[in-house]
């Protein structure tokens, strides 16, 4: 499928005619293949804590109830907006944390060391214990807590509301 | 002791029975025993007549007078092209050399490059007129572009977009397609597409950008047209060009409404793919073939963009298809990448603007060239990291990046909904000459609630040889001389639901 492939790359933003963009502006917008999605993309704010648990140590607590959301990037009124609703009672254990750790945080996650150095690292350090953060991701529901796989993080307060 | 000599008598013979790896054998390599093969099965797909490399590789006579050529060059591992990191992941179409093959070729050359005994080993079938099907047959129809273009021998031009006619009026199933630039030192690019051509309009002579050369390939004014039908277009233009078209969002509204419909539609319209360097003909894998609708659409678009070479060029592209009895039973799809960090932040986009001013603030049709910060004259990695998500079951088929030559390696990294990671491929040397797709050997299948991230860098300092101004800042834009990030992930579903059940 290497033509296919290359061809959807290069219009996604590389030509500005209509009916290129047409083919970029679809071809970025397929959330669920057709299918009512299996697992849904959800937003929702609450406090981060990191706990002392090696299988287990980043979440979300008091977090509001997740609002299935549209995919793509937040925009500032948006987070504004979002960032008025009220803390919850829920949790959630956040997944795919490397990205939004520390620059330490990063190079200790999964085998992000193998392919990154110190110098080299893309981490935008938002999910620290103890902060108030507004998170994006995929709901996965367990049986026990249910997991929120992480597409996004932006930091609303550096304290716990 | 007189079964230990027994034994060790079985393994000597054994041993002199078995051959041993050229590297390690007193016997020196020859052409036709060792050397032709391994060149004919890894080379000579673009080593051969009308494709993109200097010369042929078909032969013991092609091959000889660039013998320590190629003995340096599959060394350096820089033949042939293959840029992804042996330690993740396994792609079908992997055309790297082994250590012993690397072995062979240098002990063949240090020995003076002998041609052997025996037969000639046998070339593979290759399309004689140059096309690049992996079985190497002629396509079933050859369409030859109506126009030649011309390239300066200097200068820069921008991307922009010619229109000629379906060579057919029904849906036509294909198993394989081709674009061939007619040019590949000056061609940077081409995009095909398929649309019909609006009322009001004709495709006529014109410039094919502002102030660029006359074609009779553009899109123009229809004389004939109704006037009303005009008023209408004049309205729609102007609101086009202000931002405030009602249809400026509209694929990524219908996509949100009804999303498979959406994704067909824009299936529809690819055509027949695209030229870039390095990319050969897209041949679909069983149960994957697709349609080229030439029921629903009257044009071929192209989208091109030329390089200066130093010398007056032509170019008169043309594409090849492949027709096919298969039904399809799946289609490859792909995954958006929508959500980005860059340097430590996280991309956050400026609030939406009212219609009318979208388009001149840069909010229409650029996707995530506005987002980004330029990277500053200097840095030597830069880093932009994408993220997209598996909301269903699917099955991963390939991998695809594309970025300018300040791109300096990329890695695709899943992160499963237990959020385990695994790295699915590590590309450490980026080369915009060769913008190679990653197929995977075994597909790939990936529950829903998994994510995917591209994690890219980008080098402005001296140190990239391919830099031409580590002193600027470099924007992002489909200009070579900016730079860009696009990521995509080809993937199918099981079509049957059962993977939903």
């Amino acid at each position: 499928m290497t033509i296919r492939t290359v061809c959807t790359a290069l219009v996604i933003g590389a030509c500005w005619s209509p009916p290129l963009v047409a083919i970029g502006a679809t071809t970025q917008q397929e959330p669920t293949a057709g299918r009512k999605p299996q697992v849904e993309m959800v937003h929702t704010l609450g406090c981060v804590e990191a706990r002392n648990d090696a299988a287990a140590p980043w979440w979300l607590t008091r977090a509001a109830e997740p609002t299935v959301t549209k995919r793509g990037v937040f925009n500032s009124d948006q987070i504004a907006e979002i960032g008025e609703t009220a803390l919850g009672t829920r949790q959630f254990q956040l997944v795919g944390v490397a990205d939004f750790l520390t620059a330490e945080g990063l190079l200790r996650s999964g085998d992000r060391a193998l392919f990154t150095t110190p110098d080299q690292v893309n981490a935008t350090g938002e999910l620290r214990d103890g902060r108030t953060v507004l998170v994006k991701g995929l709901l996965i529901e367990t049986d026990g807590d249910p997991r929120i796989n992480l597409v996004a993080v932006v930091g609303l307060e550096d304290k716990c509301r | 002791m007189k079964q230990v000599l027994i034994v060790a008598t079985g393994i000597l013979l054994a041993l002199s029975l078995t051959p041993a790896p050229v590297s390690a054998a007193a016997e020196t390599p020859t052409y036709n025993q060792d050397v032709g093969p391994i060149l004919l099965s890894n080379c000579a797909s673009c080593h051969r007549p009308n494709q993109i490399a200097p010369m042929p590789l078909l032969s013991y006579k092609d091959v000889r007078p660039w013998a320590r050529a190629i003995k340096a060059k599959v060394e350096a591992r820089e033949m042939p092209p293959w840029f992804a990191d042996p330690r993740f992941g396994e792609f079908a179409n992997d055309t790297s050399l082994s250590t012993d093959e690397i072995a062979t070729i240098t002990a063949w050359v240090d020995a003076g490059a002998p041609e052997g005994d025996g037969p000639a080993p046998v070339v593979p079938r290759f399309s004689e007129a140059g096309w690049a099907h992996s079985d190497g047959s002629d396509p079933d129809l050859v369409y030859d572009a109506p126009f030649e273009w011309q390239i300066d021998a200097e200068g820069e031009s921008p991307n922009f977009n010619l229109y000629t006619p379906m060579p057919f009026s029904e849906s036509r199933r294909v198993s394989a397609t081709q674009v061939r630039p007619g040019n590949y030192v000056a061609t940077h690019h081409i995009v095909t597409g398929l649309l019909s051509i609006p009322p009001g309009m004709v495709v006529g002579t014109g410039s094919a950008w502002k102030d660029g050369p006359t074609t009779d390939f553009t899109m123009v004014r229809d004389p004939d047209a109704d006037p009303e039908v005009l008023k209408k277009l004049a309205a729609a233009r102007r609101a086009a060009a202000s931002g405030d078209a009602e249809d400026d969002d509209t694929d990524a509204e219908d996509a949100e409404e009804d999303p498979d419909a959406a994704e067909a539609a824009a299936a529809a319209r690819r055509g027949f793919g695209a030229y870039i360097p390095g990319v050969g003909a897209d041949v679909a894998k069983p149960g994957q073939t697709r349609e080229i609708r030439g029921d629903l659409f009257d044009h071929i678009f192209w989208n091109l963009h030329y390089q200066a070479t130093g010398k007056p060029e032509t170019a008169r592209p043309s594409i090849g298809m492949w027709w096919s009895t298969e039904e399809a039973t799946t289609r490859v799809r792909t995954l958006g990448i929508n959500e980005h960090t860059s340097e430590g932040l996280q991309l956050v986009a400026e609030p939406p603007l009212p219609r009318g001013e979208r388009r001149a603030a840069g909010q229409v049709g650029q996707g995530l060239n506005p987002l980004l910060a330029p990277i500053p004259p200097n840095a030597a990695n830069w880093t932009v990291t994408g993220i997209g998500a598996f909301q269903n079951d699917a099955i991963i088929q390939s991998l695809f990046i594309h970025s300018h030559v300040r791109g300096k390696d990329f890695t695709w990294v899943l992160t499963y909904p237990d959020g385990r990671e695994d790295i699915l491929l590590r590309v450490p040397n980026y080369n915009f000459d060769w913008q190679l797709s990653y197929d995977l050997v075994e597909p790939l299948k990936v529950p829903a609630g998994s994510t995917v991230k591209a994690v890219a860098r980008y080098d402005n300092s001296r140190n990239n040889r391919r830099n031409p101004a580590p002193h600027k800042d470099v924007y992002w834009s489909e200009q070579s001389w900016d730079d860009m990030f696009l990521a995509t992930v080809s993937y199918t579903v099981d079509e049957s639901g059962t993977e939903n059940d």
